[in-house]
């Protein structure tokens, strides 16, 4: 009750200072800062109440974002959202850490049997199954009806493509929210963290032969050769990284906070930076992924590095500020009013999405010896999605000047909508499987 | 390939300044009173900002601008929670007037001849005086870190004469953020052209209102069952509140949270977890504004004439520190453990006048606030490097 009258209270003076007082008392490059710290505590005390219905507080911190966001009340504008973006990508890299730390080599090699049948069955049951429905109602979707077969599968590709990737950063929240471990929890991190580096792979593929469809362009290896370069040299980098913190742990391991932040910071800007210096000295259109890098890099401290626990454990520590910042921030920047026009072909695509999924992990779970139990619900755990869907998003809308702006618009709905559900099917299936701290405590084995 | 050298520089100074700073390796003296107060920063920041590499160039700061808001806040609060109005005045009413009175000296001695001096730099007289006013206030404060240093060297474990000195430093702060604070809500008389007491007091009372609202809603929040995360997460959440909301009105975030700060620490409440989650985080909140500081610094056109009233700004500093000291035990016939010369104990200027500078720079961001930050900037090295020398003579002497 307490918290619910400080929500009242932060929101009525929230309301107060950024909506009520006229624009002379503001300084409106401070408002950043205001924003983050009313964004921290109105997400935590929105999720805490949405908690009590037993969902996820990742789907709190969404849900407030939106609430708050320009979308709605307001009290976010598209402006500060916009300053927030460092702040935003720190947080992403802090997550992209601690998801790489949260996968144990020792686990990935007891469950490869299943982790690679369960993602085998998944990209090809999502990539096939979504292109084949798309392809089968394209003369009922408004933006196919009028291209040739041959168009429309390559637009129905597109779709299939950008459903396989998923969210690790929305799997690792939910995992540390609900101190899941096991088996299955492993599971699912391991298949999401490929699934979504898998993506990138045959986004390439599709993307080139969907531009010989739609636009007869020949195949466009160079693409292809700099998407794949874009992982590998992503790869290098963070194992290079990891190296190097190794090395600053072992020599040096003080001022960890300080570290991490500048890495951080380094990362991000030199990713950007890089992308920038590629395109306007040679005019090639490469993005390093800072998310990969710092997977990577976590993946190796954890696995490779004698002091590597501490450096995951000062960034677990500190998560619970990250995710509450970041998921808030990513609810805040989702353009509801594009679910307006697209209802019905945004609801479509993610039925068909979550149809596919669930049979990929049926299969996926069969042939690799699953439970039941397992069977029937960790099709729910692989529904979340975000970050690098959005990036290859954004590139389909460059690419197709034609219609790519409006399937974009499409796609980010239905990423928007995955990203609500997938955090409480995901929440489900780890209490369902045992796994999360309550349920543990629950089993008649605690 | 700027970034790679920035990288580059990091992680050299990290492996190279980092091990000798915390590792019990001999340096010169001079070079040890620069890293170990963490000055090093300053010069960090200089070339990663704007003047040299420009990797945290205008938009990056931009972005980092919560962190820096946060830092403000959490310095201003860490401050102000130490302030239990019951244990003020634990060392004694006498003590306490004298460290008030030195306080207040030192402010005068810096802040009245920047009043003839500044308009040699061409600043226009509407901001002479909040010039004057700024140096002054950060001309107070005495850096903990260095009085921390010279106690761990002599082994000086529970001395009276240094408890005295932390206790005198402490009520420096109190005495300059409050300062600060008033002069922010002058600013805006400042901005509006003329002086009208009531524009003054509607700042005042949004700082004061800010301040002890936003030490409210932390106790309220803290006082249900909470684990650390959650506390860390509620502090961090409000003091980016407060000190953002501080900065859209226009009034000192530092100076407003402190009032935060004070409002816990004299409630029945969380105030020792709180503490405990402020001190953990202090180190690298004051790194990250004396990274900022230093690169915020942009092109000065005088800067041999800036120099140049620095070096008068230090030696006026001093000077007021000392006559500060002199004057103080002389009026309230000096506490008996207190050396007449206690000034040149009090020369150290770190963090906090930093964090003024920096959070004023933030606020004013033109020619006066720019030129304010490289005079203190150049004014802490300086101090930081013989502020030690100083006070060891000092506490040496009354050995």
């Amino acid at each position: 009750m307490v918290r619910l009258q400080v929500l009242i209270f932060v929101c009525l003076s929230m309301y107060l200072v950024a909506v009520v007082l006229p624009d002379a008392y503001i300084m409106m490059d401070a408002a950043s800062t205001l924003s983050f710290g009313f964004l921290v505590l109105a997400a935590y005390l929105f999720a805490e109440l949405l908690a009590r219905m037993k969902l996820p507080r990742l789907t709190g911190y969404i849900a407030a974002g939106m609430l708050f966001g320009p979308s709605a009340l307001g009290f976010l504008t598209p402006g500060v959202i916009g300053d927030l973006k460092l702040v935003d990508d720190l947080a992403l890299t802090f997550i992209a850490f601690a998801a790489g730390g949260e996968l144990h080599l020792d686990m990935l090699r007891r469950r490869k049997r299943i982790i690679s049948l369960t993602l085998i069955c998944q990209v090809v049951f999502v990539l096939i199954g979504v292109t084949a429905a798309m392809f089968l109602l394209r003369s009922l979707f408004p933006l196919t009806a009028s291209m040739s077969m041959i168009q429309a599968l390559g637009v129905a590709a597109i779709c299939g493509a950008i459903a396989v990737a998923r969210s690790p950063s929305s799997a690792i929240a939910i995992i540390s929210e609900t101190r899941a471990k096991g088996p299955f929890t492993e599971m699912i991190l391991g298949v999401t963290v490929a699934a979504d580096v898998l993506t990138i792979f045959l986004f390439a593929v599709v993307l080139s032969f969907s531009d010989l469809a739609i636009s007869g362009q020949p195949v466009d290896f160079t693409f292809l050769l700099a998407m794949c370069g874009e992982v590998v040299i992503s790869l290098a980098v963070g194992l290079l990284l990891g190296a190097g913190i190794s090395l600053y742990l072992a020599k040096v391991g003080t001022e960890l906070t300080i570290f991490i932040l500048g890495i951080a910071f380094l990362i991000t800007q030199f990713s950007y930076g890089m992308t920038s210096v590629l395109h306007d000295t040679f005019a090639i259109d490469f993005h390093l992924k800072p998310m990969l890098i710092c997977m990577t890099a976590g993946f190796y401290l954890r696995n490779f590095s004698r002091n590597g626990d501490e450096f995951i454990q000062i960034i677990d520590r500190s998560s619970l500020p990250i995710y509450t910042i970041f998921f808030a921030m990513s609810g805040a920047a989702l353009k509801i009013e594009a679910l307006q026009d697209t209802w019905l072909w945004v609801l479509i695509l993610v039925g068909m999405r979550t149809v596919f999924v669930y049979l990929g992990s049926l299969a996926g779970g069969k042939l690799g010896g699953d439970s039941r139990v397992l069977r029937r619900v960790s099709g729910l755990g692989f529904l979340t999605q975000a970050g690098v869907s959005l990036g290859l998003i954004k590139m389909v809308s460059d690419r197709f000047p034609g219609f790519g702006d409006e399937l974009a618009t499409l796609l980010v709905a239905a990423v928007a909508m995955n990203q609500i559900i997938g955090p409480v099917g995901l929440k489900y299936a780890l209490s369902r499987a045992g796994e999360t701290r309550e349920s543990r405590a629950c089993s008649p084995q605690a | 390939m700027k970034i790679i050298i920035g990288l580059t520089l990091i992680v050299l100074l990290a492996l190279l300044g980092s091990r000798r700073t915390f590792t019990k390796v001999k340096l010169p003296l001079a070079a040890r009173h620069i890293y170990l107060t963490g000055t090093e920063f300053i010069l960090v920041g200089l070339c990663l900002g704007g003047l040299m590499l420009g990797l945290l160039d205008f938009k990056a700061l931009r972005g980092l601008d919560p962190l820096l808001h946060l830092a403000f806040g959490w310095i201003g609060l860490l401050f102000g929670i130490q302030l239990q109005i019951g244990r003020v005045g634990h060392f004694g009413r006498q003590y306490l007037l004298f460290a008030l009175l030195q306080a207040v000296v030192t402010f005068f001695f810096c802040c009245l001849p920047f009043l003839l001096l500044l308009p040699v730099l061409g600043i226009q007289d509407d901001f002479v005086l909040l010039g004057a006013l700024t140096l002054g206030a950060i001309a107070v404060p005495t850096a903990q870190s260095s009085l921390a240093m010279i106690q761990r060297e002599l082994g000086l474990g529970r001395n009276k004469l240094m408890e005295m000195l932390s206790y005198v430093a402490g009520i420096d702060a109190m005495v300059a953020l409050v300062i600060f604070g008033f002069l922010f809500c002058f600013a805006h008389c400042q901005k509006l052209g003329n002086i009208i007491a009531l524009v003054n007091l509607q700042y005042v009372g949004i700082s004061i209102g800010l301040g002890l609202g936003t030490g409210l809603l932390l106790h309220f929040l803290t006082r249900i069952r909470c684990s650390q995360e959650e506390l860390v997460l509620f502090v961090i959440g409000s003091v980016a509140f407060c000190a953002g909301a501080a900065a859209s009105l226009g009034v000192s975030p530092l100076f407003v949270t402190f009032l935060s700060g004070m409002m816990i620490a004299n409630l029945r409440g969380q105030k020792a977890r709180i503490s405990r989650a402020l001190n953990t985080l202090e180190k690298p909140l004051y790194i990250i504004v004396l990274i900022m500081g230093g690169a915020m610094l942009g092109p000065v056109a005088d800067w041999p004439l800036v120099l140049l009233l620095a070096a008068i700004y230090i030696v006026l500093r001093v000077g007021g520190k000392v006559a500060g000291g002199l004057l103080s035990s002389g009026v309230l016939r000096s506490p008996e453990r207190i050396p007449r010369p206690v000034g040149l104990a009090l020369t150290s200027q770190g963090g906090m006048a930093a964090a003024m500078v920096v959070s004023f720079h933030r606020a004013f961001d033109d020619e006066l606030s720019n030129t304010i930050l490289m005079m203190i900037l150049v004014a802490i090295v300086i101090n930081e490097l013989i502020g030690p020398f100083l006070a060891r003579f000092l506490v040496r002497g009354a050995r």
